[in-house]
């Protein structure tokens, strides 16, 4: 088990950071909130030794657990449920309601396929250089690269009529 | 870091220390859990043993040999695959091999020739979620113009096909029918596929809230779960349909709000049921006479997988769990091995059509078991 004194610090210094990972893949605030807890408590149970950057080592492994979420069949389940079932569910209600508070360019990004949208926000939003994104998706850069300009040709159709200057800069 | 954020994202302290407050109050939670008095337990188990010595000695060597002979143990360990891959592949019997797939690929581990083969680059669109395989068909879903495809290649002929519908997910095989469910106009049903011909069919419509499991498939019948809420009380009903016949031939019904793992073996419906709260209890739906029997377990089980007659549950192991082997004797499981020769973490039990217990174990080398059971 780690010492209670490191989860702490690492709690105040990336909570942030990984709780927008989290919502880049979720799209929703309270599943997020739950997979950065766990993704703490893990920490916390783990025998990680310093080995590398902590930031590094907490972010992929919340992407991780995005990713393995997604695949989960309870999401598929709440996914049915979303597409199905609306009227009748309550759950998740938040990130119904905020779908009317984004911009068009959060919807254009938050609508990219999952390979895209990982590659463009940890780029563009969390400011990674193509190094650390591979590291981060255990692609080479090469494939990182594909994906960014591929992301960017998609968001290029579903901004057409948009200002996309944030996308503009490499 | 740039200056843009997406606009829910902009303020997230209420988030930010939701998160920190909550995980400070499970690491207390952790911290503050009692220590156990082994002392008292232990010396008990140790009398006790000793008293069953000597009154079984007789027997010992019988039991234990038929206990070693039950079963044989095939260690497999697939150099340089990630643990992820390797916790979702599947083994076929008839042609002794291990699917799985990567970022890169799907691929065959052949256990008679201790090799991998790439079946499938997949690198273009990464990992492929939805897999299906015997050694005939591989199939699969990805993604194709934000659409999800259907992919099937006959592994024989080396034909590819695609199959553009209203996939929505879930991919199982029977001999040359793929089974899937997709949402047409909003409406899901799970369809059929006649592999060979690629015609289609709608072989049972969704009118349920959701299910807490996949359908299964043994032999020429499937099970498709729906939960049902009549009067603010939830039951899952199971619909039985024969895929020879395409017809549905009966419905079970278990009386519980979640029936979890749903898995149809030997004319039995099992499920781990339980309504939210209570710890709960693997249980069975006779097909025959409609009986739901409850099984006592020695041990709550947090997953478990059957072929019938065997039971891996993976059983409470201090603080942690490992999967562990039981036998059904009527309407209780009994301990049959807790595979003491592997020292590891056990986790994932899943058994084959022909019987074959598949284990991951979660030692350095990612290990994986191959447990086949005497005729």
């Amino acid at each position: 088990m780690q010492n209670p004194m490191l989860v702490e610090k690492a709690m105040l210094e990336y909570t942030e950071l990984l709780f927008r990972i989290a919502y880049y893949y979720l799209k929703d605030k309270q599943l997020s909130e739950d997979i950065v807890q766990e993704v703490f408590i893990k920490f916390y149970c783990s025998n990680y030794q310093e080995h590398g950057e902590l930031k590094a080592y907490l972010s992929k492994m919340t992407a991780n657990t995005c990713k393995d979420y997604l695949k989960s069949w309870s999401y598929k389940k709440i996914l049915i449920q979303n597409k199905l079932f609306l009227k009748e569910t309550t759950i998740h209600k938040d990130s119904l309601v905020e779908t009317d508070e984004l911009t068009t360019l959060d919807s254009a990004i938050l609508s990219l396929p999952l390979k895209q949208r990982e590659a463009i926000v940890y780029y563009y939003l969390e400011n990674l250089t193509i190094k650390e994104v591979s590291q981060m998706v255990n692609s080479p850069e090469s494939t990182v690269k594909s994906r960014l300009k591929s992301g960017k040709e998609l968001l290029k159709k579903k901004l057409v009529h948009e200002d996309w200057e944030v996308l503009l800069h490499e | 870091m740039s200056n843009y954020r997406l606009n829910p994202l902009k303020n997230i302290d209420v988030n930010r220390n939701r998160i920190i407050e909550k995980t400070r109050n499970r690491m207390k939670q952790m911290e503050a859990k009692p220590q156990r008095n082994f002392r008292r337990p232990a010396f008990i188990t140790i009398l006790a043993c000793f008293l069953c010595i000597i009154i079984a000695s007789p027997y010992l060597e019988h039991t234990f040999q038929g206990n070693t002979n039950h079963f044989s143990i095939k260690k497999v360990v697939i150099p340089n695959v990630p643990y992820d891959s390797l916790i979702k592949s599947f083994y076929i019997d008839t042609s002794s091999e291990l699917i799985y797939s990567t970022e890169q690929g799907i691929y065959s581990f052949n256990l008679e020739k201790n090799e991998s083969k790439q079946l499938i680059d997949t690198r273009e669109v990464g990992r492929v979620l939805e897999l299906a395989a015997s050694s005939k068909w591989l199939i699969w879903a990805s993604p194709e113009n934000n659409k999800q495809v259907i992919h099937i290649l006959n592994r024989q002929t080396h034909e590819l096909k695609m199959a553009e519908n209203q996939y929505f997910n879930g991919l199982y095989l029977y001999r040359d029918t793929l089974i899937y469910m997709g949402i047409d106009q909003g409406k899901p049903s799970y369809y059929t596929i006649a592999l060979d011909t690629l015609k289609e069919n709608v072989l049972h419509e969704i009118n349920g809230e959701s299910s807490n499991s996949q359908p299964s498939i043994d032999k020429n019948l499937i099970v498709i779960p729906e939960t049902l809420t009549t009067n603010h009380k939830s039951e899952t009903v199971v619909y039985v349909y024969d895929l020879n016949l395409h017809k549905q031939i009966g419905s079970y019904t278990f009386p519980y709000k979640i029936a979890e793992n749903i898995l149809l073996k030997k004319d039995t419906v099992f499920a781990y049921l339980w309504n939210g709260k209570e710890t709960g209890a693997v249980g069975g739906i006779d097909m025959n006479t409609g009986k739901l029997t409850i099984l006592k377990q020695p041990a709550a089980a947090n997953a478990y997988a059957t072929d019938g007659t065997h039971f891996a549950l993976s059983a409470a192991d201090e603080e942690s769990d490992t999967v562990q082997l039981f036998m059904k004797k009527k309407e209780k499981l009994t301990l049959l091995s807790s595979f003491p020769s592997i020292k590891e973490r056990l986790v994932k039990p899943r058994f084959t059509s022909e019987g074959t217990l598949l284990l991951n174990g979660e030692g350095k080398d990612s290990a994986m078991y191959i447990i086949r059971f005497d005729d």
